[in-house]
């Protein structure tokens, strides 16, 4: 399986803020870090393209001047690969850049060797990561969200506030565009179907599929791949999105054409993850603890717009870029996170139903 | 194979009878000459082909799996999503291989007899698409046909049509994408076939009186079959398979059965029904094999027509 079945392997390359930011966040010189010094090499296995370049340029990079051990990035995390990579004792991965759902299915077939949080907090305070990404086996890299978005030609900024305005077909008449994947499909029709996002979890199944019943007569299109967005947005093949916020807030700035909302947003939680196996897994923490900096945090969410695992970074930011980051606690609040524990215990009966569902006309 | 067969005969003519009961030195020669010409590429064929399929076959059962053995993954298998999924790929495997083969017939014809350069043009530009990246074509697919592409552009524009059509984003984006990618491997398995052809055949049929479409009936397809019916396998097998294609050209109203497999493998982790499932496919294709050796004789692939 090659990158493009991944719904971030495309990510564009907006990163001249990220530069302008993060110039003045070299690591400072006071810090000691004599505790990273290693040996060897690490590979970390993460999504590819834009994504992982990033990654090299802000931590990878800078980790290995300072510790001696070269980070090399490799694509796609898979646990079904992992498994099998476990099984016949061969682990090509130190360091896992997985979703959630993936954390939770490693963790239940015993793949993962647990977060090292002493070394983690002996270099940054342990208030500024945020605990609800601080787990055993994983540490929070970044969040994706998929966000409410609109053609501004049609709407101007007045777009649809909530999943249910943006179900309304009376009010907003325009083309219609979701994800075609029941995460966060789910979500999204129990919200245009009037569940408020505190209430969704647990999904009651058979509703959600009652919701999506109401929802698919006014979907034109179903999106299976993040590198999709670009082209339907560009070319207005659709006006009412759920769209990723990379591609959409990459639009924005390019054209002017597309604006959004971080109301009813999806946020995704991806986590480091170490492999029980890795052969470099004593330099994989280390990294880790290296990646929970706040500098490098920020530069990361200035380039990319995810949510990171530093809390601490939106202190001191300009307004535009709060504007744009997810993580910033004004957006974050109004926000919907993805309950992985949920979907790992209900991925199986689903996914078979949600194809099911998706390919009867 | 000729000149040993009749060195065989030949050899069996001079024995006496009674003195044939085993294998002669001659005949254990020979038997050893083949078998070491043949030990590396079935070597090959056992580690690249043969056991892989084994492994895959024995993780269907469960194998590797902390369960242990298992029909589960089958049992999994047997759900109505599966076998609907399954059913459309099926059809459109045989839509696109029908549509590349009258596409293709034609073209291949007209590459094989046409005497200019143009000939030699038509080949550069077929092989030139078959350089180019499946993602990039079906995205270039997607600028021509969606609602403000070229064709519906150049449609509404000068008022033949009211509304853009639907052209992609649907199953006929589909079929339109994946005969548009296939019809070259149609092509150039056809040409060699046609090329085979000795003229003489055709001009003598139509010296004797046969109209040309009798000639074309009773002569030319007949002898072109082999390179058709191995085109067919082939653009079938590749269509069967696609993914990347039918995923993004069908806006999600063309599941195909390895989207089920991806999901099965990367969101479900479940390797035992991935390879369920795949050993189903391979049941289902060998099935049309036998089928085809049935009706058309499988070895007949490898005749040369005409000769």
């Amino acid at each position: 399986m090659t990158d493009f079945t991944t719904r971030r392997g495309f990510l564009g390359g907006t990163a001249a803020t990220a530069l302008a930011l993060g110039a003045g966040l070299r690591p400072g010189l006071a810090q000691d870090y004599s505790a990273l010094k290693g040996k060897g090499s690490l590979v970390v296995c993460t999504w590819g393209g834009h994504y992982s370049d990033e990654m090299q340029r802000i931590w990878f990079d800078p980790f290995s001047e300072v510790s001696g051990v070269d980070v090399s990035t490799t694509s796609l995390p898979d646990m079904a690969k992992l498994e099998v990579m476990e099984k016949v004792g061969n682990v090509e991965w130190d360091l896992v850049d997985t979703e959630g759902t993936q954390m939770q299915l490693a963790i239940e077939k015993g793949l993962l060797q647990p977060i090292d949080y002493d070394m983690v907090f002996s270099l940054v305070p342990k208030e500024t990561i945020d605990p609800k990404v601080a787990k055993d086996y994983g540490i929070g890299s970044v969040a994706f969200s998929t966000v409410i978005a609109w053609n501004s030609d049609l709407f101007g900024a007045e777009g649809p506030q909530t999943w249910t305005e943006w179900a309304d077909t009376e009010r907003f008449k325009g083309r219609r565009a979701l994800y075609a994947q029941p995460r966060p499909s789910f979500e999204i029709a129990l919200m245009a179907a009037g569940v408020p996002p505190e209430e969704i979890y647990p999904i009651d199944i058979d509703a959600a599929f009652e919701a999506l019943d109401a929802l698919k007569p006014k979907i034109d299109l179903w999106v299976q791949k993040t590198s999709q967005w670009a082209v339907l947005m560009q070319n207005g093949e659709v006006d009412l999105m759920g769209s990723s916020l990379a591609r959409t807030l990459e639009e924005k700035k390019r054209s002017g054409r597309i604006d959004f909302t971080f109301n009813e947003s999806i946020v995704e939680q991806s986590y480091w993850t170490i492999p029980k196996g890795a052969p470099g897994g004593a330099e994989a923490q280390k990294l880790l603890a290296w990646m929970m900096q706040p500098e490098g945090m920020l530069a990361y969410a200035s380039s990319l717009p995810f949510v990171v695992a530093n809390t601490a970074i939106y202190g001191d930011i300009p307004a535009d870029m709060q504007e744009q980051l997810p993580g910033f606690p004004a957006n974050a609040a109004r926000n919907l996170q993805i309950d992985e524990a949920w979907w790992a215990a209900n991925t199986a009966e689903v996914q078979p139903r949600w194809l099911d569902w998706l390919s009867r006309a | 194979m000729t000149q040993i067969d009749a060195s065989d005969a030949g050899i069996a003519r001079l024995q006496p009878e009674e003195r044939r009961h085993g294998p002669t030195a001659w005949e254990r020669q020979q038997r050893g000459l083949t078998l070491s010409l043949m030990a590396v590429p079935m070597a090959v064929m056992a580690l690249a082909f043969v056991l892989p399929l084994l492994v895959l076959l024995w993780m269907s059962f469960g194998g590797g799996s902390s369960e242990g053995f298992s029909l589960k993954g089958y049992g999994d298998l047997m759900q109505p999503v599966y076998l609907r999924l399954l059913g459309f790929t099926l059809q459109l495997a045989l839509v696109t291989t029908l549509a590349c083969a009258l596409l293709a017939y034609p073209l291949a014809y007209l590459m094989v007899n046409i005497r200019s350069r143009f000939g030699a043009w038509m080949g550069m530009v077929l092989f030139v698409t078959l350089w180019l990246s499946f993602l990039a074509r079906t995205f270039s697919w997607i600028i021509i046909l969606q609602r403000r592409g070229v064709v519906n552009n150049l449609l509404v524009n000068t008022g033949l049509i009211d509304q853009p059509l639907e052209l992609v984003y649907n199953k006929l984006g589909v079929y339109i994408g994946l005969i548009h990618i296939l019809l070259p491997f149609m092509v150039i398995t056809l040409i060699p076939a046609m090329k085979a052809i000795d003229p003489a055949y055709v001009r003598a049929a139509l010296s004797l009186g046969a109209t040309p479409g009798r000639v074309f009936r009773e002569i030319y397809l007949p002898l072109s079959l082999p390179g058709l019916v191995a085109g067919s396998m082939l653009v079938f097998t590749l269509a069967f398979g696609f993914f990347i294609t039918p995923a993004i050209l069908g806006g999600g109203r063309a599941p195909t059965i390895v989207l089920a497999i991806r999901d099965q493998i990367q969101t479900l982790g479940n390797l035992q029904l991935a390879a369920a499932t795949s050993m189903l496919l391979l049941v289902f294709c060998l099935g049309l094999l036998v089928l085809y050796d049935r009706i058309s004789g499988i070895d007949r692939i490898y005749d040369r027509g005409g000769r």
